[in-house]
């Protein structure tokens, strides 16, 4: 078991370097228009996930079960999600768009620095825990999660060039970037995708509220915040079709649909502790 | 307006339809109408609900001050008021969309195909006899077809993913059940707290039966803080009338005991301590149960007990608190007091012992605790939404999926005497431009193909 653990925090602190090496490479090929270190990036990028799922699979077996149940154990899946979800994108449409890259691995970077902040230990589950209703729950939550910070970093982009091109001045970077239209096209598959897991996270955790504490939904700070992120996402998805709210707006919803993805994950359990906020 | 790349082609009819019957009729009740199916009042309603949802989840301090937000007239009142949003949003598109399901959209022109975001000429010239390989292998890709002779020439119409049109809508009703369901539970459920000791029955009020705690037991781990692993109570359904036994089920935290649509989930434990008393002139032993909170009158000397608390694994701090280390009943004590009859503190400001441990009272009377025990509380909750919840839920997925992942787009090949012997193909979708765009290349290249064969 010892050696497990050291192995897990060996993966983990490579998982780190790597995407950080990754992140670097990402915007060298943004800023110094090089194709040799789009490879690199991606090179980095699929090194660092695979490492990063050797360290998921070791904490499994450290533990005995799946490594999806307290602040340090989502932080880690929740930027394994991240890293998922672009490389999706990045395969997908064959490194066309690596641009994305740079937008959207500094948000891994930035969650699974949270992670090493916090307690690694592994503390057995609580009852209310033990379900296997907590993968579904936690393994929808990693994948809605993931694309949305996916969608928020292609926002940023489409933001950027939205208020470059009223000035009229493209400058090396957004130059890159690609059309409004096909951004926009990009933020609203991510965000159609991370809604789907998103409703189904809130519906499996209502099913899996019912069986341990016997009501579907009773406004818990975390239930209500999910609703919140639920209501701003499918306000984008309408905003994106109404005259006068599209574009900007719906991309700065976008934006702002992350922030709320934080706060019921970070800022719910600092500030407004509850049932839900497992440590 | 530059950076609203969609104003073309994704705005919905919806917003298109209304405001042309807005035109025709004016009375009040078609006003109201048309304020409810309107997309903006939607926006609007879900920009309110998410104000007040993070006001009542961030500056309220306690959940009983949020859900007197969550369960007062007014929150019900905007939840309702979204429901009828959504519901006459989904009746008034339904014939649009119907439309669009049922047909195939084949009155167009030359006009409106070079409109069109997608669309190239076939690298080949057109001939009667190419419409039907066209057409079967737009049929071979998964499309629904419809070719007709027209103006010297062809024109075929076809079309993918229609069901994708209904997504929305399911998805909305969905969400009006989820809502009912709800408004079930407010109207018709219950929700009730109760405890005992093992050998106790738990009472309900109308519905037909009671429920027996025959056992409890707590698990724990072997940890070094003996951590709980879980918490069994079996229970024993008893029909009232016949008096008979239903069932018997052991439930713990995540499976609750279902019976009639009323469930029983376990939800806390306690301890309760044995208190015997004995009198050396009667040579009487009274035992009482006693749970902490709660004291016991020995009438024999006129004295109260009542326990503050119980250790279960007794240790002091540093500083003289009496804690408890784990949950694990290793050193268990018990804190009391004794009063008189008039309330008034007898002895010390209060006691910790142990059991087994026989303790002098007055006269000769004499007091020990014997034994300590579990009692075992429910949540007892009827909820008559469910099924409708679940169906709703299911409903809510797949109409996602089918909003997301079934996404209508239209091609049509023409040619006629506009095109001077040119097949046009040309294509829209309103969702999923960057996929649809993928897609028309592989088509171009599939029916390209014919070209070549013939």
């Amino acid at each position: 078991m010892e050696l497990v653990i050291f192995w897990e925090e060996m993966f983990f602190n490579a998982t780190f370097i790597l995407y950080v090496a990754a992140t670097i490479a990402y915007f060298f090929y943004v800023v110094n228009n090089r194709t040799n270190a789009g490879k690199v990036a991606k090179y980095l990028a699929v090194t660092g996930i695979t490492a990063h799922t050797i360290a998921l699979v070791l904490r499994t077996i450290e533990a005995g079960r799946a490594p999806l149940s307290n602040q340090f154990e989502f932080a880690n899946v929740f930027a394994w999600g991240i890293v998922l979800c672009y490389l999706f994108i990045e395969f997908r449409y064959k490194s066309k768009f690596q641009v994305f890259g740079a937008f959207v691995m500094p948000f891994a970077l930035l969650i699974i620095g949270y992670a090493s902040t916090l307690p690694k230990d592994i503390r057995p589950l609580m009852p209310a825990l033990q379900s296997w209703w907590l993968k579904l729950h936690v393994g929808t939550a990693i994948f809605s999660y993931g694309a949305f910070a996916v969608a928020c970093g292609l926002a940023l982009m489409y933001l950027y060039r939205s208020y470059s091109e009223e000035k009229g001045k493209l400058g090396i970077v957004v130059q890159k970037f690609p059309d409004l239209t096909i951004l926009d096209d990009f933020i609203y598959k991510t965000i159609a995708f991370g809604f789907l897991f998103l409703t189904l996270c809130i519906l499996t955790g209502a099913i899996w509220a019912e069986q341990a504490w016997g009501r579907y939904w009773g406004w818990d700070p975390k239930e209500t915040w999910s609703l919140v992120t639920w209501l701003v996402y499918a306000i984008y998805l309408h905003a994106r079709f109404t005259r006068g709210w599209g574009g900007r707006k719906a991309a700065w919803f976008a934006v702002f649909g992350f922030a709320c993805v934080l706060f019921t994950y970070i800022g719910v359990n600092v500030f407004l502790p509850g049932l839900h906020s497992y440590r | 307006m530059t950076n609203n790349p969609n104003k073309n082609n994704n705005s919905p009819q919806i917003e298109e339809s209304h405001s042309e019957e807005s035109h025709s009729e004016k009375n009040i009740s078609n006003e109201i109408w048309q304020f409810f199916s309107s997309m903006k009042v939607g926006l609007i309603l879900l920009l309110i609900l998410t104000a007040v949802s993070i006001y009542a989840a961030t500056f309220l301090e306690h959940q009983p001050a949020m859900e007197k937000v969550y369960s007062s007239w007014w929150f019900i009142g905007l939840l309702g008021i979204t429901g009828l949003n959504l519901l006459v949003c989904s009746i008034n598109r339904f014939p649009k969309l119907w439309k669009q399901v049922s047909n195939i959209k084949s009155n167009v022109d030359l006009t409106y195909l070079k409109s069109l975001n997608k669309q190239t000429i076939l690298p080949y010239k057109a001939a009667p006899e190419k419409a039907g390989h066209l057409e079967n292998s737009l049929k071979k890709k998964g499309y629904r077809t419809r070719a007709e002779v027209k103006d010297g020439g062809f024109l075929i119409s076809a079309d993918k993913g229609r069901f994708g049109y209904l997504g929305s809508l399911v998805t909305h009703v969905s969400l009006i059940l989820i809502l009912l369901a709800g408004l079930a539970g407010i109207l018709g459920g219950f929700s009730d707290f109760q405890s005992g000791f093992p050998g106790e029955i738990i009472h309900l009020h109308d519905q037909g039966f009671d429920v027996r705690i025959d056992d409890f037991e707590i698990k724990y781990r072997d940890d070094a803080h003996r951590t709980i692993e879980q918490y069994y109570s079996t229970l024993t359904v008893i029909d009232i009338e016949n008096d008979s036994e239903i069932k018997q089920e052991t439930i713990y935290v995540n499976r609750p005991l279902r019976y009639k649509g009323v469930n029983f989930y376990q939800s806390t434990y306690g301890w309760g301590v044995d208190v015997e008393f004995h009198n050396p002139a009667t040579d009487e032993r009274k035992t009482m149960l006693l749970v902490p909170g709660q004291s016991g009158f020995y009438e024999d000397l006129g004295i109260h007990i009542s326990i503050l608390r119980f250790f279960p694994d007794f240790t002091m701090t540093r500083d003289g608190t009496p804690i408890t280390r784990t949950q694990y009943p290793a050193n268990p004590m018990v804190a009391f007091q004794i009063f008189n009859r008039d309330g008034q503190l007898i002895g010390q400001q209060y006691y910790i012992e142990p059991f087994n441990q026989v303790m002098g009272l007055f006269h000769g009377h004499t007091m020990e605790f014997t034994d300590y025990k579990n009692y075992t509380g429910f949540q007892i909750i009827k909820q008559p939404g469910k099924p409708l919840a679940l169906a709703a839920s299911i409903l809510l997925t797949l109409g996602l999926i089918m909003s997301f992942y079934m996404y209508p787009r239209r091609v049509w090949l023409y040619s006629g005497q506009d095109t001077k012997g040119q097949i046009i193909f040309a294509g829209t979708s309103r969702r999923n431009k960057v996929g649809f765009e993928l897609e028309f290349e592989k088509l171009y290249k599939e029916l390209s193909k014919i070209g070549e064969d013939k």
